[in-house]
């Protein structure tokens, strides 16, 4: 051992550096030998399709009598009674899991902010063919007849709500249309305390997927 | 097998005999860095495990929203509500010829009819002593947001040389609370030297509301003259905007008048009264009344030549273009001058809208009247001559009286008025 490292000694440091440099040659030549090709075997490809559905819901078309939600009412007055039908239609290609109403006062006042004495409003759903109307804008009338029947999809309550569950929908299921009628109410006895006043109510409907299951 | 660490590096001798015992020979004997690091290591691979054999089990939720919808729900201007309007001007004619028009003193700034203060006037502001403008509102609807009112007060000095000066509150009289003050004692809101008549507007910026004017709503003016006389008052009003929209927007104005006026100055305080001011303040016997100047001549008929005349105010606005009126009545409340007893006095009115005689009324029985002393009312549903809004700011009223005995009663009226129940979309 004294006598290795006494050669070390005496190969100054251009010696050392060759004996590293030769060392690493050797140890990538053993190395490059070991290496092998190998023999492989592959199936024959093979491929199916994955593709998604679609969560859409639209309303009738606007000012139509399958969306009369856009027509304003004016000079309303204790006991009025506004009613507007709309359509809603489940025009994607998936369930729906619930579809909600989420209704925001854009131009505030107490009509929509007095939930007892403001305005009320409540949603109905008539089956089949739906709602027929009658009578002249904005002042319209409906009746749900020829077999079809109605049921009830929000109970009277105050008009602006976040994500308020509607009942006794059929649009959940792709391609069906509900055809819905929006009452909306100023209950009597408010005396003079909300006259004068106006609000702007918008109306935001959201179908959300049905559960996710094994296909 | 035994291993031995260097003496700087080692905790001491320690015999390892394989397996777990080497291990935690090798954990023992292991630098504190090496201890780090493989601590390090073992978390990395224990996090990709867990990772690895539990992926995330909740997927993101497809929804939909429909496109927004936003109508415009807008209540009534006015929700249906009965207003009055009483007729302060009127014309004698009882004899048969038609006199000149008679107003309030202190109704409308420049009309040539003035009042004096009844008193002379401290020569400094004074608390106590005042000029107070009461406003009845009859004509406002209920609860209505108003913008703009502005107390409008038109006056000079009485004399020449003498400087008037005023500054002035709004106030409710029913409980004395004061709605805001405007100028002060050291800076009046105004000020008229010598006799020229001088109109001011004073913004009434904290009245907001119907309600506040319906209140037993009063304007105290707190006067002076530096010359220690009177001041000569000539108009004093109250107008204003009447708005909707959550009060953004403007769709009629109003002007209120005086229906009295009460004082307190140096030399003694009271109220100064118009006789049509108010609604049974008096009869003939205590003067509040527009008194006929001649007698009934005729018994037995009506003579639609020989009546009291009385009209709205000039420029009348009580009811909005536009409204939807339901009802209208006119009420009359009055009384006789006969203090012998055994007059008994009926009358005929005829209205007349816009101009034109279009409707007619009588009283019979108990609205007869046969007292000096109380007054009889009769009303009369004028709906089907006074509909809109134009019939009902364009009225006045001819009463013609008869009486049982010839000469010797003449027509009192304590007070007629327009009440219309209307409704404004």
């Amino acid at each position: 051992m004294f006598g290795r490292r006494l050669l070390i000694e005496k190969l100054g440091l251009t010696g050392k550096l060759a004996l590293t440099v030769g060392a690493i040659g050797t140890a990538a030549t053993l190395a490059t030998a070991a290496t092998y090709a190998d023999w492989t075997s592959a199936t024959t490809p093979i491929s199916h399709q994955i593709s998604s559905g679609t969560v859409t819901i639209v309303l009738g078309a606007t000012g139509a009598a399958t969306n009369r939600l856009d027509v304003d009412a004016s000079g309303i007055a204790p006991g009025d009674t506004i009613k507007r039908a709309v359509d809603v239609h489940n025009t994607g290609s998936l369930n729906l899991a619930s579809i909600t109403l989420t209704t925001t006062a854009t131009t505030s006042s107490a009509l929509d902010t007095d939930t007892t004495n403001g305005l009320q409003m409540q949603i109905d759903r008539c089956s089949g063919t739906g709602w027929t109307e009658s009578g002249s804008s904005p002042a319209f009338s409906y009746s749900c007849g020829g077999g079809n029947t109605t049921s009830a999809v929000l109970a009277s309550r105050a008009i602006v709500g976040s994500t308020l569950a509607l009942s006794n929908l059929t649009a959940t299921t792709a391609g069906v249309i509900d055809h819905l009628l929006v009452t909306i109410t100023l209950p009597g006895g408010t005396g003079t305390t909300l006259q004068g006043k106006t609000s702007v109510i918008q109306y935001v409907f959201t179908g959300t997927q049905r559960a996710g299951s094994a296909h | 097998m035994v291993a031995t660490f260097p003496a700087a590096a080692r905790p001491g001798p320690v015999t390892l005999r394989g397996g777990r015992g080497r291990a935690t020979a090798l954990w023992r004997g292991a630098t504190r860095r090496a201890r780090l690091l493989l601590r390090a290591s073992l978390a990395l691979l224990l996090g990709w495990l867990v990772s690895t054999l539990n992926p995330p089990t909740t997927a993101a939720s497809w929804t939909n929203a429909t496109t927004t919808i936003a109508p415009t729900m807008s209540t009534k201007k006015v929700i249906s509500q009965a207003v009055d309007l009483n007729f302060m001007d009127w014309y004698d004619a009882s004899d048969g010829s038609v006199g000149s028009r008679t107003v309030s003193s202190t109704q409308y700034a420049g009309d040539g009819h003035t009042a004096g203060t009844n008193q002379v006037l401290n020569t400094s502001f004074n608390a106590s002593y005042y000029e107070q403008i009461d406003y009845a509102g009859i004509d406002l609807p209920v609860n209505v947001v108003t913008s703009g009112v502005t107390y409008n007060i038109t006056y000079a000095s009485q004399s020449a040389g003498q400087t008037t000066c005023f500054y002035v509150e709004s106030r409710r009289t029913t409980d004395n609370t004061v709605w805001g003050t405007h100028g002060s004692s050291g800076s009046p809101s105004g000020c008229v030297t010598g006799t020229t008549l001088t109109t001011f507007n004073v913004a009434l910026t904290e009245i907001t509301n119907t309600d506040t004017l319906k209140d037993s709503f009063a304007i105290r003016m707190y006067v002076y003259n530096s010359g220690g006389g009177k001041m000569t008052l000539d108009g004093n009003s109250v107008t204003g905007n009447l708005r909707y929209n959550n009060g953004t927007q403007t769709y009629s104005t109003f002007t209120e008048l005086e229906y009295q006026r009460p004082f307190n100055e140096p030399a003694g305080g009271g109220t100064a009264s118009w006789g049509l001011g108010r609604y049974n303040d008096g009869t003939s016997a205590s003067g509040t009344v527009a008194k006929a100047g001649t007698a009934v001549a005729h018994s037995a008929s009506f003579d639609t030549n020989k009546y009291l005349e009385f009209d709205q105010s000039p420029g009348t606005n009580f009811i909005p273009t536009g409204a939807t009126i339901t009802a209208s009545t006119l009420t009359i409340s009055y009384n006789e001058s006969d203090s012998t007893g055994g007059s008994v006095m009926c009358l005929q009115l005829d209205i007349y809208v816009s101009g034109v005689d279009s409707g007619i009324g009588t009283t019979t029985g108990a609205n007869c009247a046969s007292s000096t002393s109380s007054n009889v009312q009769a009303a009369f549903n004028t709906i089907s001559i006074i509909s809109t809004a134009t019939q009902a700011n364009n009225v006045y009223v001819r009463v013609a009286p008869k009486s049982t005995v010839s000469d010797i009663a003449k027509l009192y009226v304590d007070y007629i008025k327009l009440t219309i129940t209307y409704s404004l979309n």
